[in-house]
This record gives structure tokens, sequence and C-alpha cells, in this order.
């Protein structure tokens, strides 16, 4: 309570105004906890214990078992594979953009004007984003009609609500990403280290495999597990390109929330959600272990 | 050194040249979607004239709802938001830094938990708001969007905090007689516009762009109504799209080049000090 | 494991370089003798690191060349010049520890394995930092970062050592005891050195000559004694120490100032000129018809500075050795008496 100790100290001069103690300091934050709670933990705390509670309240393993069956696991692996595609996709090409951004000169308009776009496309993901590309490369999109003379280069009719479909878009919205998590890394990249390896006898290859490399992989890595977790969660993208079958696991919550009445249905969106939880968790202390590695060198 | 200097400087125009095509290329073909009549091909303005002509049809009503919705939404969740985390981050600062690492926690929190995850947690709680405390309007759902808003205002907040001396404001403030809300809207809140501005900015996006709770928890909004006029009229779906869109872009292209334009003048006038 | 480099002579001729309408160096040209260490002195953007990474090869030269040891180095690349440099800051590898610091660069010249163990203990304990092996640079203060940035150019043995500014992020405090490191090392080591900076103190103690730079030109090159009492040009007299500018008449050699003959430097003009004279080359006299007053006096430990009015309103600095505070009050008359010092003019 150092705080509070200094704090009397210093307004001791006005004698009249009480000061708060420590206590009632800690009420003010309550409207805050109150709130995260109610909206935050409670639906957090509601899908964990979902996940083994039948419609009537009863304990029952309805919904794990249904998330063992083969058909979710088969969902879950197309979930986790296309987030693991996308997520390398948007590093790769999200990290060269990074780096080319860097390299134009700092605070120059280009340079903010490409940012700034960058972080809007990065939120793109959704219904709008669907749109665009239907009308893009749909059936009646702009470039299938541009390409309409090639008929070996004009995308499939169905392309867009296949899953390779998917995979594309979601890479409009993973790419931007990448590059707004990535840039403050190879920002950070100092002149000086290249000099300092050029001076001692080292060439470019010994810069980025010896240098550059090492101090940005601990930010590549973890840029690649934000943007995975980021692909598996997205739900609109998917909802609105794809109508029919639930083949990632976001739209087989929703069919699950939806038919949540039916029979043998007990506790499953529930359990798919906890699903869910669980390979985010594993994804984010993936992360943190990284950070924590980094952090032994970085200040 | 030079040759090197000029390969640096081609790789970098290539690279980003690809990168604006690529980004852009999708917003051209909404604009050119939303004004071609799909079996045909023919050039055609009937959405254009549809949303802007004044007129009125079942799907219109549905869009106006929608954003109407939304925008409402939006509003609370600024309110709320900012109301519910600026007094809570100044006071955590000032006297319990203990709690800081909790509240960042609980506010970075909404970015691990996928939406379609607390939304399955979310809809229990809302049958207890729609039936037992409050009624079904979609408004209410802004309550959550909050959540969805957390982690975006707190690192703006967090930014904006950083950059000020808070401590020294606000016992400077207190020593001449100012009062708690004194110190926080007319001392704080000026010093932390583009915080502020920043994190009013991205709620408003977040909201206007929300589509997952409110499909599932069957309300209406801008993006579930996009979805369902769609499915009968891609055009005028098209063409709001592009609206917000080109909207959002703009909107936040200009927002950062008044900061950069500001910052460069508050350095600039610096510097002749 | 011994010391000996090869020191190796320098010779810069004619470098001509052009940013844009900034001309960084303009006709330079300088010669380093084995195992000298010249210092570079100028106001910021004079050019003085320029002409440093031109040496190093980092910066390309519009024209003129680069020698080293004999040798035409000019079209070398960075990589394959033996040099090695200690930057301003920052040249340290964040993911390396102190150790892997000075490993990595002997691996680049091909330094056996078995070698660099005592090699990286050798010149760790040469900038006194024995026993911080295994430190990463970000737990260093900046003084030790820079004296690991040290071990490490030293430890390739190079034939010349580039410092550019190595000590301006530094603290004043540990600025001056590593600058006092600096020289023993390279008398130690015997490395031919180009060390750039802005801070004309630093220059004067560290260098066995300096070449005083002005806007992409060297304007004088010499020992530091000679720069400081015969400065060739108004701008080093300026640059190097402070001086007080003083109307007087000049003819033949000899100035006429404040009633009293000053010798001049040659390159002096004659007629009326502005005679610039160092603090320490005044002596005052307390007289109560004298034709200046004590403004103010300051007691600065083994000097005195003392700041006199002339009856025009001048301001002249002096400085004198030892305690005369309390005796030269303000408002105190005193007369001002010139050295037989020879001193340079300015039309």
């Amino acid at each position: 309570m150092t705080a509070v100790t200094t704090t009397t100290g210093r307004d001791a001069v006005h004698a009249s105004r009480p000061v708060l103690p420590g206590a009632v300091n800690a009420l003010g934050t309550v409207p805050f906890f109150a709130y995260t709670a109610v909206f935050l933990v409670l639906p957090t705390v509601l899908v964990v214990v979902g996940a083994f509670q039948a419609r009537n309240g009863a304990f029952t393993l309805n919904g794990i078992s249904q998330l063992l069956s083969p058909r979710t696991v088969d969902i879950f692996t197309t979930s986790l594979w296309i987030s693991a595609l996308t997520g390398l996709v948007g590093t790769v090409a999200g990290g060269v953009i990074a780096y080319a951004l860097s390299l134009s000169p700092e605070g120059s308009l280009g340079r903010r004007v490409m940012v700034a776009l960058m972080s809007v496309t990065a939120q793109f993901g959704g219904v709008m984003l669907s749109f665009a590309f239907i009308a893009t490369i749909g059936i009646n999109g702009l470039v299938t009609r541009l390409l309409a003379p090639f008929p070996a280069l004009t995308p499939d009719p169905g392309f867009l609500s296949s899953l390779s479909g998917v995979a594309l878009v979601y890479c409009y919205f993973q790419i931007p990403l990448m590059v707004i998590v990535f840039l403050p890394a190879v920002e950070g990249l100092r002149p000086q280290w290249r000099e300092a390896t050029e001076n001692l006898g080292g060439t470019s290859w010994t810069y980025w495999t010896r240098v550059a490399g090492p101090i940005l992989l601990p930010s590549l890595l973890g840029s690649f597990l934000l943007l995975f977790a980021n692909a598996f969660s997205a739900f609109a993208t998917a909802a609105a390109l794809i109508s029919q079958q639930s083949v990632l696991v976001p739209l087989e919550i929703e069919s699950a929330l939806r038919n949540e009445n039916d029979l043998g249905m007990d506790a499953y969106a529930q359990a798919l959600a906890l699903g869910m939880i669980l390979v985010v968790a594993i994804v984010m202390a993936l992360y943190a272990a990284l950070m924590k590695r980094a952090a032994r060198w970085a200040a | 050194m030079g040759r090197v200097r000029s390969r640096g400087t081609w790789f970098r125009r290539i690279v980003l040249s690809l990168a604006v095509v690529y980004f852009l290329v999708p917003l051209v073909s909404l604009a050119d979607f939303s004004v071609r009549f799909p079996l045909t091909g023919k050039v055609d303005g009937a959405a254009w004239v549809a949303l802007f002509g004044g007129g009125q049809n079942d799907k219109l009503n549905l869009l106006t709802e929608g954003l109407g919705n939304s925008l409402v939404m939006a509003a609370m969740a600024v309110v709320i938001s900012l109301g519910l985390l600026l007094p809570t981050m100044v006071l955590v600062r000032l006297r319990l830094p203990r709690l800081s690492k909790v509240v960042e926690f609980v506010c970075l929190l909404p970015l691990t938990i996928p939406a379609v995850v607390l939304v399955v947690g979310l809809a229990p709680v809302y049958l207890v708001i729609s039936t037992k405390v409050l009624d079904s309007n979609t408004i209410w759902l802004a309550f959550a969007y909050v959540i969805l808003c957390l982690p975006y205002v707190y690192r703006a907040l967090d930014s904006g905090l950083r950059a000020i001396d808070l401590r020294t404001l606000s016992e400077t403030a207190r020593s001449f007689g100012a009062s708690w809300p004194t110190v926080l809207f007319r001392v704080l809140v000026p010093n932390l516009r583009s915080a502020l501005v920043s994190s009013v900015f991205m709620t408003l996006a977040v909201v206007l762009g929300e589509f997952t709770f409110a499909r599932m928890l069957a309300r209406t909004n801008l993006q579930t109504a996009l979805f369902e006029i769609n499915l009968s009229d891609g055009q005028i779906a098209a063409a709001v799209s592009l609206v917000v869109l080109g909207g959002t872009i703009v909107l936040l292209v200009t927002l950062d080049l008044v900061v950069a334009l500001r910052e460069r003048r508050v350095h600039s006038r610096a510097g002749i000090a | 494991m011994t010391d000996s480099t090869t020191p190796a002579g320098v010779t810069l001729s004619h470098l001509s370089r052009a940013f844009g309408k900034l001309r960084a160096l303009d006709d330079f040209s300088l010669d380093l003798a084995p195992g000298e260490l010249v210092c570079l002195l100028g106001p910021s953007g004079c050019g003085k690191t320029t002409a440093l990474r031109a040496l190093a090869g980092l910066e390309t030269v519009d024209s003129g060349t680069v020698a080293v040891g004999g040798t035409d180095v000019t079209r070398l690349p960075a990589n394959k010049r033996d040099m090695a440099m200690v930057f301003q800051s920052y040249s340290l590898f964040p993911h390396l520890t102190v150790a892997e610091n000075i490993e990595f660069a002997l691996s680049l010249r091909k330094v056996s394995r078995g070698e660099r163990a005592a090699v990286v203990g050798h010149n760790l304990e040469l900038v006194g930092l024995g026993g911080h092996d295994n430190r990463y640079p970000h737990q260093l203060s900046g003084g030790q970062q820079q004296r690991v940035a040290l071990a490490r150019a030293l430890a390739v043995r190079p034939q010349v050592l580039l410092l550019d500014e190595p000590l301006s992020a530094l603290d004043a405090k540990v600025r001056v005891q590593l600058r006092d490191e600096i020289r023993r090392i390279q008398t130690e080591v015997g490395i031919t050195t180009l060390f750039v900076t802005h801070d004309q103190e630093e220059a004067l103690v560290v260098a066995d000559r300096i070449g005083v730079m002005e806007a992409g030109r060297l304007v004088q090159v010499g020992p530091p004694r000679d720069i400081y009492s015969r400065p060739a040009t108004p701008f080093v007299a300026d640059f190097i120490g402070t001086t007080n500018a003083l109307a007087g008449h000049a003819s033949d050699g000899v100035a006429e100032v404040l009633g009293q003959r000053v010798p001049l430097l040659p390159g002096s003009p004659s007629g009326a000129v502005t005679v610039l004279v160092r603090p320490e080359s005044i002596r005052l006299k307390p007289v109560d018809d004298g034709h200046a007053t004590v403004v103010n006096a300051g007691f600065m430990g083994a000097t005195t500075r003392v700041t006199v009015a002339l009856s025009d309103g001048t301001l002249v600095r002096v400085q004198l050795a030892g305690e005369r505070a309390a005796e030269l009050h303000p408002g105190r008359r005193v007369m001002l008496e010139l050295a037989d010092v020879p001193a340079l003019a300015r039309a």
C-alpha cells in the first residue's frame, strides 16, 4: 500500500479532503469486473460446463462422444489444416511485404497509407469480403469475365464454395494481418547489424542466416501462431461462402446451435466450442513460450 | 553498395505494387459487380438508384433496420466501453498498480476466445436478458460487442496513458483543487484525445462489421441484413459493401494522415524551440 | 596470443561524394601512418562519418581512391576490406551473448574453433570485461556494450580500426573513462585507427593528429597542440576551445589589441581585424582605474572562470589558474593583460 501512503503525505495539504483507503479504491473497479464477469467469464464457464450437461441439467458425455466421432474429427482436421495453410501463406507473403515496407522511408506518405490500408484489410474478414471475392472470381466476377477467352485459366464456378476457394479468401485478411503484426519486428532490425556483419567480413547470406534470421525467428513463428488462431476462429467469411455443408468447426457450431433441441444434440455445440478453446489455448501457450524464449535476449 | 541499394529499391517497388494490386482488385470488382446485370452483363445502375433514389421495398427496409441497429449499437458500445475502461484504467494506474496485470489479462482475453465460442455461452445469457431482464431487441447485443472491442480499446488507451505522465498530471490538478471528475474530463481526456479517437474508431469498425453474434443469436444488424439481401439481390449487397468498405478505408487513412500531420507539426515546432 | 597486428598505413586521396546537392566529401585527402590514431573532428553534417564509411567500404565515393598498406581497395566491398568498426550504438547482435558476438566475428575471419575461446577471453580482459562472456547485450550498460564492441573489433586483428562516434551515446563520466581507455588500448595494440567525433575535448585528448572538417573539406590537420594553439582558420579557432573576438589593428604580423601588441599567426590579414584570443591567454590585474569591469566570477576547482565587460560593452571570457573568485567580485575594475602567445586574426 505504498501508493496510498505517498498520497496521504502529498494530500496532507488539503486536510479537509479525506483520502480514499485501499478498499474504497478497489470498489472503483467493481463495475469493470462485474461487467466482464457477466459477458465474458460467465459465457466461457457456460461453454465449459455445458459441454458436460444435457438439456435437463443432468451430466452427459454425449457432447464429448460426438466431438470424438469420426465426422467431427474430420471437421476439426479440415479446420486445422486450412488454418495452418493460410497461416503459412500469410506468414510468407505478409513477411515479404512487411520487409519491403520497412525498406521504404520511415514516415513517408506511401508507407503510412499502405499501413493504414493493411490494418483495414486485416479486419475485412467477413460477409463483405466474401461478396468482394464473389464479384472477382465468382460466376459473374470481373476476373472471371476477363479470363473468359482463356478457358484454362477461368476459375471453376464452384471454386469459391470449395475449401481451396475459402483458403484463398482467408489469405486476403491473413496477409495484411501478418504485415501489421510483423512490421514492428522488421523495423527493429538495425542497419548497424548489417553493416557490422559486412565490416567483420560477412556476406548478405551471413547476415540473413546468422543475424537477421535468428533475430526474426521468434516473432515470425509467433506471428504464424496468431494467424493460425485467426483463421481457426473465422466464421463470417466461411458462412457467406459455404452454404450447404458444415466443413469447418465454426460452421458446425452454428448448425449444432440451431438444432440444439433435436434429439442427440445435447451438449454438442458446447463440446465443439470447448474443442476450439483447447486448440486456441494450446496455440496461445506455444506463443507465450516462444515470447518468453525471445525475451531471453530481447530487452 | 549503389548496386545493392537499387536492387533493394526495385524489390521494394515490385512487392508493394503487387500487394496494392492484390488488395485493390476485389474492391474494383465489387464496384464493377454493383453496376452489372448478372445474366446479360449489361451496365446498369439499378442497385445504386434503389439505394439512393429514395424508393421503398422490403430489401431496403431490412437494410435500413440492420444499419440502424448497427449504428445504435456502435454508439452504445463506444459509451459503455470507454465509460467502463477509462476510469478503471486510470484508477488502477494511480492507486492499484497490482491489479494492472489482471485488468490487462481480462481485456486481452477476448482475443483468444473465438467469437463463435463466446456466442455459444452467450446464448443462454441472452435468453435470460430477452425474457427476464429486458427484451429481445437487437440493440442489447451491444453489451456483448463491448467485450469484442475490449482488447482494441484497452490497447489504444494503454498506449495513450503511457504517453502522458498520468501521476504528475492528476496530482498537479488535484493540488490546484480539482475534483476527480474534473481531473478526468478536463485534464486527462484532452490529453488522451488521439487514443480516444482511435478507440472509438476501432469500436465502430468492430461493431459495423460484426456478423457472428447477430447471425447465431438470430438478430438483425448490418451484416446479417447484407447476408440476407445477397441471397436475392447480389448487386445491392455489392453496392452497400463497397460503400462500407471504401468508407472505412478512406476514413482510416484520413485519420492516420491527420494524426501524422499533427505529429509532424508538433515535432517541427519542438525543433525550432 | 600476441597483440601484434600488422599496422598498415592508410591513404585517402581526393575523395568526393555528393548526396543530391549536399557535398559530403569534397576533394578530401588524408594519410594515416601505421599505428597512428587520427581524429576526424567537425560539426554534424561536415562529412566526417562519410569519410570513415568510405574507408570502411560502407559508402561508395564518386571519385578518389582509398589505399590500405599500399594496396588500392577503392573497389573492394566492405566485407573484403580488413577493417573493424565500432559504431555509435546498437552494433552488437542482440541474440548473441558477449562471447558469441566475438566468436561470430572470429568465425567470419576464419579463426579456427580451438583458438576462438582464448581470443575472446584475452580481448574481454583487454577492455576490462573479463567474466562477462555469457551476458546478453541488453544486460549490459551502454559503456559496457561499447567495450564489447571494441573487444570484438580488436579480436579480428584488423589492419585498421574504425571508431564512429563510439562515445557520444554515453554519460559524461563513462565517456571520459572509456575515452582514456581507448587511447591506452590503442597504444598497447598499436593499431592504425580513425576516430570520428564531434567532441573537441575528446579529439584533443585521444588523437596523435586531428583533422578538422568543414563542409566536406579537411581544413587543417596536425597534432592537437598545433590545432589548438595555431589554428589555420577562424573556423578551427572557433570550433576548438573557446575564443574571445577582440577588435584590433594589424600590420606586419603584429596586432594592436586593447593597447597591447599581440603576435599574429601566419594567414592573418592586415588592417582592421578581429583577433581571436583564448581565455587562458588573458591575465587580470585588479586596479581601480582598470578599463574593464568584472561581471561574474565562477570557481571551477582547479581554475576560475571570469567574465569581464570592456568599456564598449564587449564581454570577454578569461580563465585563471587557482582560486581567484573572491578577489574578483562583480563590479571590480580590472586591467587585461594579453600573454605573448601568437593569435589568429580575421578581417
